[in-house]
């Protein structure tokens, strides 16, 4: 199989190739579930490339040095000189960085390959892929890309069919030979292709109508339409080449309100969606039918994936929103020191290991590539004579030592809450909200990073994926509306779900989950009896490594609560336990301390 | 090639509170908060390509004042040679990645010296790299604290002083610290924010021919980057003999006991803790008024600066709205008026 067969996604092929032939378009990612072709049309675009134009993937374990470059430690002390590496960006340079599940690597990585970037013009185009359930990724990278394409899978028949179709239309005319020599000429053309003024104004409005903050949009949005007008041999840029790329440009970049409006706007509206490309040895013209941006049930997919998930209630039961009652003190370290060990938590202590940040603190015997050179050439000196030192010195690979850092590092607080009807009863959720608050006010001040679950009727969602941002967490937690059935199950296994994630970018860190509830779980998941999902689910999440368990129980007469809590082997305490502030002070001191 | 400073469309505040830390660098930089997309980083770069070339020690890699505070380097070969040769180079931007770690941000022991030789020796940092530059970090708030701390104190000195690894060195830190934050990725601590000499809240222009003239100047310097500064080189060089008379004219410059006055008062009505804000305020105030070309500051340019260097001082609470904030120094000006 090769690019031109890959089936459908016929945006996605086309901002790749635009990015051939102008790399300052800015680079594409593709958003879409696991399976639906992302990183399988990359590799297949990898070979549409001209042989001199690099093509470098960046692994999900690559490390600054790898990224840079530098001096390579071990080779160094053995050979007694510098040994430098060059670095993955170096060797992408004048090609294409492909970052395989964005998301996954860590933020001081992507901060690394974007500083890069966003020189001028930029060294390489960086192509990326996310599956957005995967784990969150900032808007502040997000926004580095050209153009963002959402992927669906191909679910439906008669799609399918179709593609059966198309494809046949694809392979039978250019191959990838020809695609190569119709983008050699759109490189060529580029510079003559005219950009007349009002189409800029026209690219300002359409900006600003869809609320486009940052002025990156409005340039990545040219350089689209430019080369697309290019690609298709057109002498000057027309609104329907703008139109076209739009939608391209904007996607990443809008909260999925503005998407919908884009996408009934823009999508529907007449233009040149249909472009004929024509194979000069052949003679004959093929077709790439552009598809509509967003079809189907991508409004609602997007909702969720940026985690605009505060929808207002429709259903059977009422809903009501409880404000949060009551100043609640916590026992000193009620979330931090219980007499256990804990050696990864924020100001509540310190982690030590051989993870790259952190303090140096002393040199080990095992390690990887961070070599400790002080320690090692103390190894190394009381051999020197005996090894017959002349001008250098003499390290054996016994010599080496490695640097252990420590670093103090924030928890991750997972709150799981029960938002169900029962938690209505007696206005229990307003005393809840009440103690969330206040731990919540507990994280802030130790630089934890928190995440929110809430479970009610019929479903779980993350309603705050993990941030340090404790404030939004409050503000979040205001808006829970309580009603309906109790998924105590389907809340465990999205805290399950969220910790696997976590555990992809930020191996080896401590997570806490609280759970509140009154453990009266009477909603399955899936066909079967609520109590075994139940179990099962707990001897998955007890599996898990570094993470802890606490169950604050809203209804102490039941029973429910208190044996989730042993079934978690975690700690249980009921939600009266909590004592009341006597001198109550604003809320807001909190965060001036 | 960098896009000219003067080219640079609206974000006024932002332009002048690096003007100002040009014009004195003891104000302490500027923590520029806002969007994405907003020409942060490259008002940066095209500031430091606009400046001045500067005259350090030729070969230190720390970039040493011949005339002034001296690496421990330079301070041996002065006293063995006598005189320091001079050389003169451009301001940089130096910018600090995010995990960073701690060998790299003050220096370490030099490797390949100590194998070759056996001689103990630094090996310079990043702090080496920035002296007399502009320290650019991007997402401030994302670093770790550690870093933080290392990288507030030795701006605050001026100074790194290494003590490592059987090493002791310490060579001359001065750098203008410009970071950048979006606040909705959470804040960096109080007390670190108050370490920033300035602030400004940056957002992305909203009038259309405003955001028109962007789009146009950035394809236009895109197209042909040497041409398009030779358009904009009168003013950038006007701009250029401007910041060098105000630097001249900062020395000079006296501060009337009014004005002393009238920063107080402003401050004690908004309760800040600690006199960094007075401070601050007063040496913005002054090289403002140096910049306008006057003999001193009076209270015009005390009212321009004092944003600048009271919105990330004032007490704050969760949810408080920025413009709650902004029209409490308003207040406050008012107040001060009267």
């Amino acid at each position: 199989m090769n690019f031109l067969d890959f089936t459908n996604h016929e945006e996605a092929k086309l901002a790749l190739i635009l990015n051939v032939i102008d790399p300052l378009c800015g680079g594409v990612i593709f958003i879409g579930e696991r399976g639906c072709g992302k990183s399988t049309l990359m590799r297949l675009f990898a070979e549409v490339l001209p042989p001199d134009i690099p093509w470098v993937e960046l692994p999900l374990n690559a490390t600054q040095e790898s990224l840079l470059g530098g001096v390579d430690f071990e080779v160094s002390l053995r050979e007694g000189r510098k040994i430098y590496r060059k670095g993955i960006l170096a060797r992408a340079e004048g090609g294409f960085l492909y970052m395989d599940n964005l998301n996954l690597l860590p933020p001081e990585i992507l901060s690394v390959v974007f500083s890069t970037v966003s020189a001028s013009p930029p060294p390489f185009v960086p192509l990326a892929t996310m599956y957005p359930e995967e784990g969150e990724l900032s808007p502040h990278f997000l926004e580095r890309f050209g153009m963002g394409i959402f992927m669906e899978g191909l679910k439906v028949a008669n799609l399918r069919a179709e593609i059966v179709r198309k494809r046949t239309i694809c392979t039978s005319s250019v191959g990838l030979t020809g695609l190569q020599r119709l983008i050699e000429q759109a490189k060529g053309r580029l510079s003559t292709v005219t950009f007349p003024s009002p189409m800029e104004e026209y690219i300002v409005d359409l900006a600003q109508e869809y609320n486009m903050a940052s002025h990156r949009t409005d340039l990545f949005l040219f350089y689209a339409a430019r080369a697309y007008a290019a690609f298709l041999g057109t002498k000057e840029v027309q609104k329907g080449h703008i139109d076209k790329m739009a939608p391209l440009v904007f996607a990443l970049r809008s909260s999925s309100s503005v998407i919908i409006k884009a996408k009934e706007e823009i999508g529907d509206k007449p233009c040149g969606v249909t472009a004929y490309l024509e194979d000069e040895r052949q003679g004959n013209a093929y077709e790439i039918s552009l598809d509509r941006w967003c079809e189907g049930k991508g409004g609602k997919e997007l909702d969720n994936w940026f985690g605009d998930t505060t929808r207002a209630a429709v259903g059977d039961s009422p809903e009501e929103v409880f404000e949060a009652e009551g100043l609640y003190e916590l026992w000193p370290f009620f979330l931090g020191r219980d007499g256990k060990a804990r050696p990864f938590s924020g100001r509540r202590g310190k982690s030590r290991g051989l993870m790259a940040p952190g303090r140096y603190v002393k040199g080990v015997l095992t390690g990887d590539k961070d070599v400790a050179v002080d320690a090692t050439i103390r190894a190394a000196a009381p051999y020197q004579k005996r090894r017959g030192r002349k001008d250098r010195l003499l390290i054996c690979p016994e010599d080496l030592r490695y640097k252990e850092r420590e670093r103090k590092t924030g928890n991750l607080f997972i709150f799981v809450i029960d938002a169900s009807g029962s938690m209505g009863v007696h206005r229990k959720m307003a005393a809840t909200k009440g103690v969330l608050e206040a731990m919540l006010k507990d994280c802030y001040r130790r630089r934890d990073r928190v995440a929110m679950v809430v479970f009610k009727k019929d479903k779980a969602e993350v309603v705050l994926p993990p941030t340090k941002v404790t404030p939004l967490a409050i503000k979040k937690l205001q808006e829970i509306p309580t009603g309906g059935k109790t998924p105590l199950a389907a809340g465990l296994w999205e805290t399950y779900k969220l910790i696997t994630r976590e555990a992809h970018k930020r191996a080896k860190r401590k997570s806490v989950v609280v759970l509140l509830t009154d453990g009266k779980a009477n909603q399955a998941m899936g066909e079967g009896y609520v109590f075994e999902e139940l179990e099962k689910i707990c001897e998955l999440l007890i599996e898990l490594t570094e993470t802890e368990f606490m169950v604050v129980d809203t209804d102490p007469e039941g029973q429910g609560a208190a044996k989730l809590a042993f079934r978690l082997k975690g700690r249980y305490c009921p939600l009266s336990s909590f004592p009341m502030m006597k001198n109550s002070t604003s809320p807001g001191e909190y965060f001036t301390s | 090639m960098f896009f000219p400073f003067t080219a640079i469309v609206g974000q006024e505040e932002m332009k002048l509170a690096l003007l100002l830390n040009v014009i004195d660098p003891t104000i302490g930089g500027l923590l520029i908060r806002g969007e994405k997309g907003t020409a942060k980083s490259t008002a940066v770069r095209s500031l430091a390509a606009l400046l001045p070339e500067i005259e350090v020690v030729m070969g230190c890699p720390f970039g040493c004042d011949p005339d002034g505070f001296l690496c421990t380097r330079c301070q041996e070969r002065k006293q063995k040679e006598g005189t320091l040769p001079r050389e003169k180079r451009k301001m940089g931007v130096v910018e600090l990645p995010l995990g960073v770690t701690e060998d790299r941000l003050v220096g370490s022991l030099d490797i390949q010296l100590a194998l070759q030789t056996g001689m103990k020796s630094f090996e310079p940092g990043i702090l080496a790299a920035a002296n007399r530059n502009f320290l650019y970090v991007d997402e401030v708030n994302l670093l770790e604290d550690h870093i933080v701390d290392l990288l507030l104190d030795a701006a605050a000195m001026g100074v790194n002083t290494v003590e490592r690894e059987g090493i002791s060195f310490s060579h001359p830190a001065r750098f203008i610290l410009v970071g950048t934050m979006n606040p909705e990725e959470g804040d960096l601590r109080p007390q670190l924010m108050d370490r920033f000499g300035l602030c400004v809240q940056v957002n992305s222009l909203r009038e259309r021919e405003k955001r028109l003239e962007i789009l146009r100047r950035k394809i236009a310097f895109d197209r042909d980057p040497q041409g398009f500064y030779e358009v904009w080189k009168p003013k950038e060089q006007e701009l250029l003999g401007k910041i060098k008379q105000a630097r001249e004219r900062l020395d000079v410059l006296r501060v009337g006991e009014e004005a002393l006055r009238q920063v107080v008062e402003i401050t004690s009505s908004l309760h800040l803790d600690g006199h960094r804000a007075d401070i601050v305020m007063m040496k913005a105030a002054c090289a403002l008024a140096a910049f306008k070309g006057k003999e001193r500051p009076d209270r015009e340019e005390i009212r321009e600066v004092a944003k600048l260097a009271l919105r990330h001082r004032l007490k704050r609470y969760p949810f408080e709205e920025r413009e709650e904030m902004e029209r409490e120094i308003e207040f406050a000006l008012e107040e001060g008026k009267r």
